[in-house]
């Protein structure tokens, strides 16, 4: 059975530091929530505190809309996995996984029965009389992750879960969670500081920073339209293009860019992703096509593996009145030829900006 | 191109011949000194410079099986067990209260539980002898009181050691899989500490079934265990072979425990 779970203005202070200031969220049923934040964002204590190792300076948590706050954490229901693996040592993976269910009263060979059944959804079957030391990080972890499922939990916490496995491991752990989701649909709530693992995983983020929820919202929304500067460079955002904002228009070294409705006139940041930009290549060294693109010269091309990250400096267009310089990132796929000296012109793909407060 | 060589990195003890001389050396540093005890407690008759006895015989050995011989190994064995019990579980107590303090008050309080350690066996005994005597203490009760303090410093390091490594996480883990308080302790705690209970258990007891100063003292005479009749046949002349035999039945048993300790458990990890 999976639960919805609520954050009602939790806060946590740790002395006279405040880690957690009014957080609100909620998690609803079946679905992944990924708390995203860099290290010390709060983003681990929040879980603590949901799962009921920890309790709140103030504020509640609750589970299907009940308080939960005087639940101790054996009878919350909420399962963790950890950034460690954490099986004992002294048992066997079939009896770790078996734990839960032994916890709850069944016999040893009910509960190694339904281990098994964990076992095989994680695709560790045949691991099952191995001693955890007998297995790799990445298996210790599928098991970690087939425990807290064999507690039948109503809410799922990874922390951190995949932040010590390599690439290859980690895009299997991902393929696992998806599978996991799909004939399970456990409630998940996910701490990462990765943003390429919460953009993967979740149906939405919360930006954690500084102990404060920043902004909530699916994943393309985080993306393209963040609440603020902060959003945009957490989610890995490199552009925030200062000018100025005016009847749904923002104007800078980018040009006229018309930009969401509702945004009062004044200096305004254009935050744009380097992913939604395009390069215009220049042979002759003039204007873009003749069209109203900006133009820049190449300053940095560099590789990212299948992509490279290119930055342009854009001056004002010419007869605009303003004499600004920007250094604009674009990220394009493949291998353009380019060098630093190149001129090109830079378009926003489909014209349509996002703006923050300046 | 030049081929790449594989570094071997040479270990400190040496090169591959010396390091199992010395450990052979050692291992014989160790056990020499028992060859003589084993061989005096079969000698009928020994003579210098004679290298081994003139005469063989089993009298030494029989003797152990002599009432009073037995009931002072059952009083040993139940001092060592006495002592081994409170002193584990306070050791551990005291780890980890210590494990949750401030680090300087946790240096503190570790001095304060180490300083038995430091004072002379005799000074602690005749400190305490004065104390336990005043407050009318049975003997029994009087000498397990002051070995426990004496045995505590060992369970005490024994279990700081293994609490280093210890992760609290463990116990986190198995709370929210649905354990309770009391599950965490049996299932998760206990097992994990299991060999640093042992070892601890183990160095207590030897405090308590090897002690002679204050069975001794703080006994004074009421508790008759086999260090006492050890010292009792070693301090007299003609004796030399009831002595090695008696000798021997020290260490035997503490062997045994210790090989008993060093076996693996049934399920190795790697």
């Amino acid at each position: 059975m999976s639960s919805s779970l609520t954050f009602d203005r939790v806060s946590r202070m740790f002395g006279q530091s405040e880690v957690l200031s009014d957080v609100s969220l909620t998690v609803p049923a079946r679905s992944l929530v990924a708390l995203l934040g860099a290290s010390g964002s709060g983003k681990s204590t929040l879980l603590r505190i949901a799962s009921g190792l920890d309790a709140p300076s103030s504020g509640s948590v609750l589970v299907d809309g009940q308080d939960a706050s005087a639940v101790p954490a054996e009878n919350r229901g909420i399962a963790v996995v950890f950034q460690k693996p954490l099986l004992f040592p002294h048992l066997t993976v079939v009896d770790n996984v078996a734990f839960p269910a032994r916890m709850a009263g069944v016999t040893r060979r009910e509960a190694r029965s339904q281990a098994l059944e964990f076992l095989d959804l994680v695709q560790l079957g045949g691991f099952a009389r191995r001693m955890p030391g007998q297995l790799s990080g990445g298996q210790e972890q599928r098991v970690s992750l087939a425990r807290a499922l064999a507690a039948q939990p109503r809410i799922l916490l990874l922390d951190e879960p995949f932040s010590s496995l390599d690439s290859r491991l980690t895009d299997d752990m991902y393929e696992l969670v998806g599978k996991i989701r799909a004939e399970l649909e456990p409630t998940i709530v996910l701490v990462t500081h990765d943003r390429r693992e919460a953009s993967v995983l979740a149906d939405t983020i919360a930006v954690l920073d500084e102990g404060t929820i920043l902004q909530h919202g699916p994943v393309p929304e985080l993306h393209y339209q963040p609440a603020t500067r902060a959003v945009n460079r957490i989610l890995g955002g490199l552009n925030e293009v200062p000018g100025h904002a005016a009847g749904g228009f923002h104007t800078s070294v980018l040009g006229r860019v018309r930009v969401q409705p509702g945004v009062p006139d004044g200096p305004a940041l254009l935050v744009v992703r380097q992913e939604a930009l395009r390069l215009i290549r220049n042979d002759d060294g003039g204007t873009s096509s003749g069209d109203e693109a900006p133009t820049g010269v190449v300053t940095e091309v560099k590789s990212m593996g299948a992509h490279v990250l290119v930055r342009v400096r854009v001056e004002s267009a010419p007869g605009s009145g303003s004499t600004a310089v920007e250094s604009i990132a674009v990220e394009l796929a493949g291998a353009p030829a380019l060098r630093a000296g190149d001129r090109v012109g830079v378009s926003l793909a489909g014209g349509q900006g996002w703006v923050v407060r300046a | 191109m030049q081929a790449y060589q594989p570094v071997r990195l040479r270990a400190a003890g040496g090169t591959g011949i010396t390091r199992p001389l010395l450990g052979g050396l050692l291992f014989l540093w160790i056990l020499l000194p028992l060859v003589p005890l084993i061989l005096w407690s079969v000698a009928a008759e020994w003579r210098a410079p004679d290298v081994l006895p003139g005469a063989f015989s089993t009298d030494g050995l029989a003797a152990l099986l002599r009432p009073e011989v037995l009931t002072a190994t059952g009083a040993s064995l139940v001092l060592g067990l006495s002592v081994a019990l409170p002193a584990t579980v306070l050791g551990a107590l005291a780890a980890f209260a210590i494990r949750r303090l401030p680090n300087g008050w946790a240096r503190g309080v570790e001095m304060i539980l180490l300083a038995p350690l430091a004072i002379p066996p005799f000074a602690l005994v005749m400190g305490s002898n004065v104390l336990l005597l005043g407050a009318r203490v049975p003997a029994f009760p009087s000498v397990v009181l002051v070995l426990t303090v004496t045995a505590l410093p060992y369970t005490v390091f024994m279990f700081r050691a293994a609490l280093a490594s210890y992760d609290d996480q463990f116990e986190e883990v198995a709370r929210t899989l649905g354990a309770s308080s009391r599950a965490v302790l049996a299932r998760v705690r206990i097992p994990l500490l299991a060999r640093a209970t042992a070892r601890a258990a183990f160095l207590a007891f030897l405090v308590g079934w090897s002690d002679y100063i204050t069975t001794l003292l703080v006994g004074g005479g009421q508790l008759l265990t086999l260090p006492l009749v050890l010292g009792s046949a070693a301090s007299a002349t003609g004796n030399e072979q009831l002595t090695a035999a008696l000798s021997l039945a020290m260490i035997v048993p503490p062997l045994l425990l210790l090989a008993l300790l060093a076996v693996p458990g049934p399920r190795r990890r790697r």
